[in-house]
């Protein structure tokens, strides 16, 4: 989207003002005005139960990746910690190496901070979290050793900035001036690069996935293992937070629910059909705590009364395509940039209030990137799906699939192997895999990634027929490291 | 029938008179004397009087009674005067291209400076970004590309590369081959090179993306005018044909001036458009990667300095680096970095030249050259038009440029021709006029004619035509009313009260 905007013309070296010129300016301001009214995805903690598969010692609770750009200095996590066990402590892994190795001194949400190294431009660093105890016997745990319960509910780096500082907006007076002008023209690109620099990880969401057989009664309480979770700070601009996902019901009669939690209660609830069918459903709440604030944010598939089949309770299937956040009117918002045309007499006045109001909305849109850190000065790491190992990677893969929905930016980086970007519309396999998934298959796909190794490959979107900004595509492959979004590729001149 | 007056009989009469001038041996030599006759044409554009590009080279003839140059003529400069009583203003300043002797005489064909321009050796530019086709030249402006710090457009880094130096600065620079004078373009193209090729043709097609001309003066002096200034300026001068018994006295003290015959032609087709097109096609800077690679053997002697040329396929912008892979002859391994070094010499946007030290007392191999930079490279294209389609239009599509790279240079464009092609702008031919030297192309002058029917309206002299050693002379002017001017809009650097009214250009 905002990539295809031109690039700020540099009004100053021009004797007479052009309207065209003028044109690009604003239309890059109001495109930028909408780009900085969207929201993000919510940073995915994990699925299921916390400790499934647990009993390692040591066990990888987390791993991700983020693109490093210049001026990145400190990667953060948050994690909540419950029931924490003597002795346990949390390792960090960059790229491989162990860096860090931080004691888990107490229950709660705790934050832990990590200096970073210098890596080389646009390059995908990997990071990965295990938990360790030296107390507990290893590569398994025995009897009677048991971890807490970990969850990395957030992580980023950050700062996200620009290596020159903001010039700032003029104001325009009596005096038609270059250097008021070239100040303006200045601060436009200065914008355009600074909220293209945006990368936004793709959300890897649970795309489809059976519940269990269980026991019958309602499973409200204790930990699930059909359950998302992540958390959101509360920003001004996009305080609305939004969960959306499908349900294929199988079996008639069955009472469920969809539920989405915040900070632990019950914010909006969805009532599965009884009846036979697909269905898409969206939960929305408006977050009323205060911008700057985390949110832990769960989606809960909850049975209430379900039929048995052998004496074993038959579950739904059921998906989490995307939890976000967003403005109340989503992305647009009125000009308050007049246009103006060419050869058409008007005053002063006229031409000097359109240059204001450009000074104007720059200046507002820096100061609302400034009040807004956690969209715009924090890069989320990009969740890479559950596995403790590479084949176990692969088996699962059907079920976390990474997607962009919709697509913002210019281009996606993607570290892997064999991997593919898909896009258009969705196939359902009608075989089951060795897991039970019905592989979902795009109608076209682009093979990513393609060497004998693991590699980081950026692919232009527009390059893609048919996956124009606004359309929907995943990545999907056997290893996927990383997969980012970025919405301008710029090169400085 | 009524007699002429004593005075009228007596008034002393302006004589034509005439200097011709030829650049022998380091110095001017007066060749008058030799001199049959003299005739030739100016052009400020390309037939229709308004057009945007390079206009064709003067041209003259001369005519000499006596053999000059024998097997020397070729380029010779020559400086052609032509006025009354021995006030001989410069009316051309070009060069000899063509001879024709005879045993009676012969015939000069000169021409001005545009063939010399097309003949300059190769010119090269480095990559410029955002530069305006043209930057105003004046008596301070850093016009020597080499000379750090320059900002100026391509158009005028061609002009210094053919030869030629800054009019405003000629004190400074007394010998140069000619001297040229630009104006600021209204436009700047994201990215605009030369590599080499015909550099004429790289002045057309930049007057095209940019609007504007260039063209050669009476005074020899090579100059870019651009659009806003087509149409401007006081009328110097107003040609009728409602002169009703004045005499030449009355004439001069009310400005007028008489033509013999008028002609005005106009080419619907070629002259009046409903709709204009302009292709872009965008161009964007990539990252850092290998531009260029080279795996023809070399051979660098011991203790020697090879220098390379690398012509790239694509314009590049900040050459990052130069990798060489080296290996000794005699004892047959890879060469280090200190061993054999690499310079980036002169660097283009197309053109790299490398040098290669050897500094080991053996001949080394190179058996690869690979080179680094941020390319450019063409995107997507798209087409931008303005005007008007209903009906039955006339279309015109504005000449492809690679300097045309956005869509709202594009749109411009399109406006701008629009402006210019969509009113019928006749040319019009004044014949028999008495040989003015005052008058010169670009200026603005004042038609009345009866028939048909023009009323002191504004023309711009688009071309003159001298005849019989400036005894006659035949303009050509056309219409400029309606051109946008450049005190229609605010202009940089102007202070303004609300109340003040302008407009925005293109």
């Amino acid at each position: 989207m905002l990539h295809t905007i031109e690039d700020t013309p540099n009004l100053a070296i021009h004797r007479y003002p052009s309207a065209s010129l003028y044109a690009v300016v604003r239309q890059n301001l109001l495109a930028l005005d909408g780009a900085t009214r969207i929201g993000r995805s919510v940073y995915a903690g994990g699925w299921g139960h916390p400790q499934e598969f647990a009993r390692q010692n040591p066990f990888r609770k987390s791993w991700g990746a983020f693109r490093y750009l210049p001026g990145m200095t400190t990667l953060t996590w948050i994690m909540r910690v419950t029931g924490r066990q003597s002795g346990d402590v949390v390792r960090l892994y960059v790229n491989g190496a162990l860096v860090q190795t931080s004691s888990i001194t107490a229950n709660g949400d705790l934050t832990f901070t990590y200096t970073l190294g210098s890596f080389a431009v646009n390059s995908v660093v990997e990071v990965q979290w295990n938990i360790y105890n030296a107390n507990y016997t290893s590569p398994d745990l025995t009897d009677g050793q048991n971890w807490g319960l970990y969850e990395i509910i957030d992580a980023y780096v950050s700062p996200v900035t620009l290596s020159d500082a903001w010039p700032g907006v003029p104001t325009f007076g009596t005096s038609y001036s270059s250097s008021a002008l070239g100040q303006l023209a200045n601060a436009v690109d200065w914008l355009v690069r600074r909220v293209g620099r945006r990368t936004d990880p793709l959300f890897t969401g649970i795309i489809r996935r059976f519940g269990p057989y269980g026991p019958t009664g309602d499973e409200a309480s204790g930990l699930l293992n059909v359950r998302w979770y992540g958390a959101v700070i509360t920003t001004a601009t996009a305080p609305i937070l939004k969960a959306t996902g499908m349900v294929w019901c199988y079996v008639a009669g069955a009472q469920e629910e969809v539920r989405l939690l915040v900070n632990g209660s019950v914010v909006a609830t969805y009532t599965v059909p009884t009846t036979v069918g697909r269905y898409t459903w969206t939960l929305t709440y408006t977050m009323p705590q205060a911008a700057g604030t985390r949110n832990y944010v769960e989606v809960w598939y909850r049975r209430l009364n379900n039929p048995q089949i052998s004496g074993n309770e038959v579950m739904n299937a059921w998906s989490v395509v995307r939890v976000w956040t967003e403005g109340s009117a989503g992305i647009y918002a009125a000009p308050s940039v007049p246009a103006l045309a060419a050869r058409t007499t008007m005053t002063w006045a006229t031409w000097k209030g359109a240059l204001n109001a450009c000074a104007t909305l720059a200046n507002t849109l820096k100061t609302r990137i400034d009040a807004n850190p956690s969209l715009w000065s924090e890069q989320r790491l990009y969740r890479r799906s559950y596995a403790y190992d590479d084949y176990q990677e692969q088996v699962f893969e059907p079920n976390y699939i990474p997607a962009a929905v919709p697509r913002v930016g210019e281009a996606v980086l993607v570290r892997g192997l064999g991997t593919r970007i898909g896009w258009g519309a969705q196939v359902w396999e009608e075989k089951q895999d060795s897991v039970g998934s019905y592989p979902l298959n795009a109608t076209y796909n682009e093979p990513v990634n393609q060497n004998d190794a693991k590699s980081t490959q950026l692919v232009y979107l527009d390059t893609l027929k048919g996956l124009p900004p606004g359309a929907s595509y995943n990545v999907r492959g056997g290893t996927i490291a990383y997969a980012g979004e970025i919405w301008r590729v710029g090169t400085d001149v | 029938m009524t007699m002429p007056t004593a005075s009228q009989i007596e008034a002393a009469v302006a004589q034509p008179s005439y200097r011709v001038r030829l650049y022998l041996g380091g110095a001017w030599v007066d060749v008058s004397a030799d001199v049959v006759d003299v005739d030739g044409t100016y052009e400020v554009s390309m037939g229709d009087g308004l057009g945007f590009g390079l206009a064709p080279a003067p041209t003259q003839r001369v005519a000499f009674a006596r053999e000059r140059l024998g097997t020397a003529w070729r380029d010779t400069p020559i400086e052609i005067s032509l006025g009354f009583n021995g006030t001989n203003p410069i009316h051309f300043l070009g060069r000899i291209t063509g001879v024709r002797e005879g045993r009676t005489g012969g015939e000069w064909t000169c021409s001005g400076y545009q063939d010399l321009i097309a003949a300059a050796p190769e010119i090269r530019s480095p990559l410029l970004y955002r530069r305006p086709a043209f930057t105003a030249t004046t008596a301070s402006s850093n016009e020597n590309p080499d000379n750090a710090g320059w900002a100026g457009g391509l158009g005028n880094l061609i002009l210094w590369r053919a030869g030629g130096r800054p009019y405003e600065q000629s004190a400074t620079y007394p010998t140069a081959l000619f001297y040229y004078s630009c104006e600021t373009s209204i436009m700047a193209p994201e990215w605009t090179w030369l590599n080499g090729g015909d550099a004429a043709q790289a002045l057309d097609e930049l007057c095209r993306a940019a609007g504007g001309v260039v063209y050669q003066g009476m005074d020899g002096v090579i100059r870019y005018q651009e659009p806003m200034t087509f149409g401007a300026g006081v009328a110097a001068i107003h040609y009728t044909d409602a002169m009703d018994g004045t005499n030449a006295a009355i004439r001069a003290a009310a400005g007028l001036a008489q033509y013999g015959d008028l002609e005005r032609s106009a080419d619907v087709q070629g002259q009046v458009v409903d709709v204009v097109r302009c292709a872009y096609v965008a161009r964007r800077l990539q990252g850092v990667q290998r531009v260029y690679q080279d795996t023809t053997p070399r051979l660098v002697e011991a203790g020697a300095v090879s220098t390379i040329t690398l012509d790239l396929s694509l314009p590049c912008y900040r050459v990052s680096r130069v990798e060489a892979v080296g290996y000794t002859l005699r004892s047959t391994r890879l060469t280090t970095a200190s061993e054999v070094t690499v310079a980036i010499g002169t660097t283009y946007a197309q053109q790299v030249t490398v040098t290669i030290t050897n500094t080991l007392s053996e001949p080394i191999g190179l058996s690869e050259l690979a080179l680094y930079a941020m390319p450019l490279v063409a995107m997507e294209e798209g087409t931008a038009t303005y005007g008007s389609a209903s009906g039955t239009p006339r279309s015109y599509a504005v000449p492809d440029s690679v300097y045309i790279q956005t869509a709202s240079h594009a749109r411009r464009l399109c406006h701008m021709y629009h402006d210019w092609y969509n009113t019928p702008r006749p040319p019009v031919t004044l014949s028999g006029c008495g040989y003015d030297p005052r008058r010169s192309l670009g200026e603005i002058i004042t038609l009345t004619s009866a028939y048909p029917a023009i009323s002191a309206e504004r023309h711009r002299v688009s071309g003159i035509q001298v005849g019989r050693t400036g005894v006659e002379m035949t303009l050509t002017v056309v219409p400029v009313t309606g051109l946008p001017v450049e005190t229609d809009f605010f202009v940089l650097g102007t202070t303004y009260s609300d109340a003040n009214s302008r407009q925005l250009t293109y």
